[in-house]
């Protein structure tokens, strides 16, 4: 009788030991594999990123900026980036759409509709003035953190 | 026996654990170094390409307008290669005028329009529109025509402001200087109305030249009261609208200025070539600031030809070195560089000088062709139109001899203005790295400019057509590094091939100025080629 009592025990703990166990590891397992995959993916997504701004002048009350995808893999949500734009001791970071200067927004070239590899943006800084003469910084700062920036000069 | 059950399912699962985790982060490491491996494959792919982009040597069509025949008002149309030989008889002739036509003025409109400013044989001032084909051919008949000055016109020059609008400066009534602006569509029409009109001077003006300043500035000099030289400034925006008065005026030589033809030298610095004292070739730099204003003394002044500098005409060879056309001693004609810096210091000798016709030379109309050759149209000693190609080197040595000649006009010729007739832009990318280039729909070009007082900045779209329509481009051809036609890997931009890029922009780069031109292969490397309309 005793043994029988001992063994389902045993059984119950044995039993209750195995979920503990379960419940305490597989979580954190599945978080763990979770959390590197989308490590990975944050990582690849960087490493496949890149952009480079392959001109910038004013032109009247804007400054265009054409901006080509160099990189690996596409780039989305393009108005989540960061546009910083001023005289070269003096820039600030400009806010994206709006109707009151200074804001920017963007535009496909071509046909295109997502910035893929390969494919380049026209940014426009609109202003409510036209610069004056003197050298400018125009740096994009993509939403994953790649960035890109330039200087010319407003005659 | 039953621990031993449970115990083996707590191992299976740690197993079963560590072998998810260890194959989650061997898939982690697979992709990030697929990553990595794309990238270096993509930084070296992108260190592998370089490109560099330059114009495309092409032969160049000119055109002169000129009094010939009877008076009347005529075009020429004459080939000139890329090394200055000239075709040897003209590409296309139209008697535009077939009364009294003087002193023409012709500018580019558009595409294949220009536009020819005179006085008619009623001595009133004429406006015509023709078309020009980039062949040099002439359409037949005239599209338009407006009688700009009913009273009185001489010595038009006109000059482009904004968009259709065109800014022409003449001596009109009484001598005095006037000013009017009209409107040119792209198809030739002209406005029957003049847009705005301005006496610049109330005194006197001869000769005058129009001169671009700034935005919506422009300077005029001219032969003022008691032949002095004299430089104003006035402000035409870009609806044609004139200020009522002129800005600025100096008087840069007060003993006497003939025929001064006025360019821009840097920023705010102008150069001024004249006949001066003693009828002898002047040259004198002015200061004017954007906003008009004019300094109250001409910067330096010299006497580049003592003995006769008469008809001057000015264009810039590179660098501060200027050349001036004119009808030197003798009446011979002559050709003098100078050099002037961006301060508006002029040098004190010249830098070299050319007798480019032993006989007499009248009226000297100058054309820079590229950036060594140029081409003068000229009266010579038989009243004949001829038409002489030189080269002057960019330091301002110019070569001794005459690469060619060509006598366009038998006949007569009298006050010829030769302009260069407009062509789509066409640049050579070569492929100076060591990977094959394609995908063009990919590249991106973007051209920074100006025209009249408008600022561009234009991404053009790629084209398979050819020739490409207004703002696109398109791939010309594909050539080997001698510029024979590829044989091999068609239609790839193979290491060291050069491909022909053909642009068309409208509107079109302004007379005189530089414009810029980025390329952009689809992984980013860039080049940059600066197109200079003379």
């Amino acid at each position: 009788m005793d043994k029988v009592i001992v063994t389902v025990l045993l059984t119950v703990g044995g039993v209750v030991a195995a979920l503990a166990v379960f419940n305490g590891f597989y979580p954190a397992i599945i978080e763990s594999s979770g959390a590197v995959t989308s490590a990975t993916s944050k990582v690849s997504d960087r490493i496949g990123s890149r952009i480079d701004i392959i001109q910038v002048a004013d032109n009247s009350t804007a400054v265009d900026a054409w901006v080509k995808n160099i990189g690996t893999v596409n780039i989305d949500s393009v108005e989540r980036s960061d546009v910083f734009y001023g005289p070269e001791d003096n820039f600030s970071r400009v806010t994206y759409g709006g109707d009151t200067p200074p804001y920017w927004d963007y535009q496909f070239e071509g046909s295109y509709t997502r910035w893929q590899p390969t494919v380049t943006i026209k940014i426009t800084v609109h202003l409510a003035a036209s610069p004056d003469s003197g050298t400018y910084i125009m740096k994009m700062v993509t939403p994953n953190g790649i960035f890109d920036e330039t200087t010319f000069s407003v005659d | 026996m039953d621990t031993a059950i449970i115990s083996l399912v707590c191992i299976a699962v740690l197993i079963v654990g560590m072998v998810t985790v260890t194959f989650n982060a061997f898939q982690a490491a697979t992709s990030v170094a697929d990553s990595l491996k794309e990238m270096e494959e993509q930084a070296s792919d992108i260190r592998l390409t370089q490109i560099s982009a330059s114009t495309w040597p092409a032969h160049t069509v000119c055109v002169i307008a000129y009094q010939g025949s009877g008076g009347n008002g005529f075009l020429r149309t004459a080939d000139i290669a890329s090394g200055g030989q000239i075709a040897d008889s003209v590409e296309d002739s139209l008697e535009f005028d077939s009364a009294d036509s003087y002193q023409p003025s012709i500018v580019h409109i558009s595409d294949d329009v220009y536009a020819i400013a005179y006085r008619n044989s009623a001595s009133n001032g004429s406006l015509k529109t023709v078309r020009i084909a980039a062949g040099g051919q002439i359409a037949d008949a005239t599209i338009d025509t407006l009688v700009f000055e009913a009273s009185g016109c001489y010595e038009p020059c006109m000059l482009h402001v904004c968009g259709s609008t065109y800014a022409i400066a003449y001596r009109g009534p009484a001598d005095l200087g006037y000013l009017k602006t009209v409107q040119i569509g792209d198809d030739g029409q002209i406005a029957d109305a003049v847009l705005d009109t301005l006496e610049f001077d109330g005194s006197q003006a001869y000769e005058p030249d129009l001169v671009y300043v700034s935005k919506d500035i422009f300077g005029i000099a001219y032969r003022g009261g008691a032949d002095y030289g004299h430089v104003s400034t006035v402000g035409i925006a870009a609806g044609g609208e004139i200020t009522d008065t002129v800005i600025d005026t100096l008087q840069f030589d007060s003993s006497r200025a003939y025929e001064p033809d006025i360019v821009r030298v840097a920023g705010d610095v102008y150069a001024i070539a004249y006949e001066g004292a003693g009828s002898g070739g002047y040259v004198t730099t002015v200061e004017i600031t954007s906003d008009g204003a004019i300094t109250d003394a001409a910067m330096d002044t010299l006497r580049y030809d003592p003995s006769r500098g008469s008809e001057p005409d000015m264009v810039p060879v590179a660098g501060g070195v200027y050349a001036i056309a004119h009808r030197g001693a003798d009446s011979d004609g002559f050709l003098t560089t100078v050099e002037i810096a961006a301060s508006g210091q002029i040098t004190d000798t010249v830098i070299d000088s050319l007798e480019f016709d032993t006989a007499d030379s009248y009226e000297p109309s100058m054309a820079a062709l590229s950036e060594t050759v140029y081409a003068v149209a000229y009266r010579d000693s038989f009243g004949a139109g001829r038409l002489r190609t030189v080269e002057i080197a960019v330091n301002g040595q110019i070569t001794d001899t005459v690469i060619d000649t060509l006598q366009f006009d038998s006949s007569a010729c009298n006050r010829p203005c030769m302009v260069r007739v407009r062509d789509s832009i066409r640049l050579m990318v070569t492929n100076q790295g060591q990977t094959a280039l394609a995908r063009y729909s990919r590249w991106d070009v973007i051209a920074q400019y100006r025209s009249g007082s408008t600022s561009y900045l234009t991404y053009l779209e790629y084209t398979t057509d050819n020739p490409p329509a207004d703002n696109q481009w398109t791939v010309e051809g594909i050539y080997l590094p001698d510029e024979t036609p590829e044989v091999y890997n068609l239609d790839i931009l193979d290491p060291g091939e050069k491909m022909k890029l053909t642009i068309d922009l409208k509107p079109d780069i302004a007379a005189g100025t530089t414009g810029r031109i980025t390329i952009s292969t689809p992984n980013g490397v860039t080049a940059q080629c600066l197109v200079k309309e003379y």
